[in-house]
């Protein structure tokens, strides 16, 4: 079956924003130290190899916060692929580009698996990697994991019931030591095991 | 002088024990699971073996222990010996219970002051640190060194949270060592120093 994917980068302490993040500061404060990974996403390497497969991705699924923050990718995530953003709250204006809008978590899991195909798709969003959570229909977890404490913010993992979720490492990448500091990360992909 | 060096084994999600835990129940529920790695062999008889044998000797050969009452107090004071009769420093704001005194047990009030006396009884040993409260101040007062964090593949999705109520001061890392053991991954990082 196609897998449902959640890309996500994190601080060591489990923060993806800084506090106070909005629509004018989608990060929060100083929340954008986490993307400085993201300069070598083009080249050879870890980083470069982790960011062209999240790209081949053929189907994404958003939480509404991350959609809205990103500014709505202007319609085009990557390459035109249809992106699914769960909301609770449909907006009236018709959705731009290649985005729909879904209410219910499992019908989202369901278009985004069938528009996937034999690809796979990326969720992106703590909302987003939550709901698909508690709902079962999460497959895998690419982590990149900052070596950076933020102190505050919004945290991947919140909100989830106080139930055991088994995971397998599937694959550990670490930036080589030759990297500037402030572009290391290491790339940890689990699997989700269901009991 | 040695380091000061956070050992704590803790979830994906950021958890160091379950809900609910406290006397009786001292990892929380389901918080055993984080220890699985090294008690698993332990209760069958077997030795570590591989990285977190190693991770784990470098852990036992401290030269002494700094730790969090509350900690302390869940470990039965480890009955006043942590390992190699090394001398332990228990952070504690109120006078002590008699009954969890031992000679190689001192209560310091202050984290500074705990990890100074700590390095100075360990001589050329690392002081390994224990418990979130304890970690949370000692990086706050930036007398922590380094974190051993040995990651363990699994959600709790409630509980203790190893980084929780720090200031929003980015601390910055570097990891020193990734180690993959059976079952955990052991992530070595250095605190850097400010700017």
């Amino acid at each position: 079956m196609t897998i449902i994917r959640m890309d996500m980068t994190v601080s060591l302490d489990g923060y993806v924003t800084g506090p106070r993040d909005s629509v004018d500061d989608p990060m929060g404060v100083g929340g954008f130290r986490l993307f400085n990974w993201l300069d070598r996403r083009d080249d050879p390497g870890p980083s470069g190899q982790v960011f062209a497969e999240a790209m081949s991705s053929r189907a994404v699924i958003a939480g509404r916060r991350t959609y809205e923050h990103a500014g709505r990718w202007q319609g085009d995530h990557h390459d035109g692929v249809p992106v699914f953003v769960l909301t609770h709250d449909v907006p009236d204006d018709p959705p731009p580009g290649s985005i729909r809008y879904v209410t219910d978590v499992h019908d989202c899991a369901r278009q985004a698996r069938a528009a996937a195909g034999d690809g796979y798709v990326l969720t992106h969003g703590a909302g987003a990697a939550q709901a698909l959570l508690r709902a079962g229909e999460l497959d895998e977890l690419e982590l990149h994991v900052v070596p950076v404490l933020l102190g505050q913010g919004r945290r991947l993992f919140d909100h989830l019931p106080a139930e055991q979720v088994e995971l397998e490492l599937v694959r550990r990448l670490t930036t080589p030591d030759v990297e500037e500091l402030a572009q290391r990360v290491t790339h940890l992909r689990y699997r989700i095991r269901r009991p | 002088m040695g380091k000061a060096v956070l050992y704590m084994s803790m979830s994906v999600d950021g958890f160091i024990a379950g809900p609910r835990d406290g006397p009786g129940n001292e990892l929380g529920d389901g918080g055993h699971r984080l220890h699985e790695w090294f008690l698993i062999d332990a209760d069958a008889g077997r030795q570590l073996a591989g990285a977190s044998r190693d991770v784990m000797d470098e852990a036992m050969s401290t030269g002494a222990v700094v730790v969090g009452r509350r900690t302390f107090e869940l470990a039965g004071g480890w009955n006043g010996d942590h390992h190699d009769g090394v001398p332990i420093f228990v952070l504690s704001r109120h006078e002590p219970d008699p009954a969890m005194r031992w000679p190689a047990v001192t209560y310091v009030r202050d984290v500074a002051a705990a990890v100074l006396a700590a390095k100075d009884a360990a001589g050329d040993k690392d002081v390994l640190v224990h418990g979130a409260r304890t970690a949370q101040l000692a990086l706050a007062a930036g007398v922590l060194d380094e974190l051993q964090i040995h990651l363990v593949p699994v959600l709790l999705g409630q509980g203790r949270l190893l980084f929780d109520d720090l200031p929003p001061d980015r601390v910055e890392l570097e990891m020193l060592r990734a180690d993959d053991g059976p079952g955990v991954q052991h992530l070595r990082f250095r605190v850097r120093a400010e700017g």
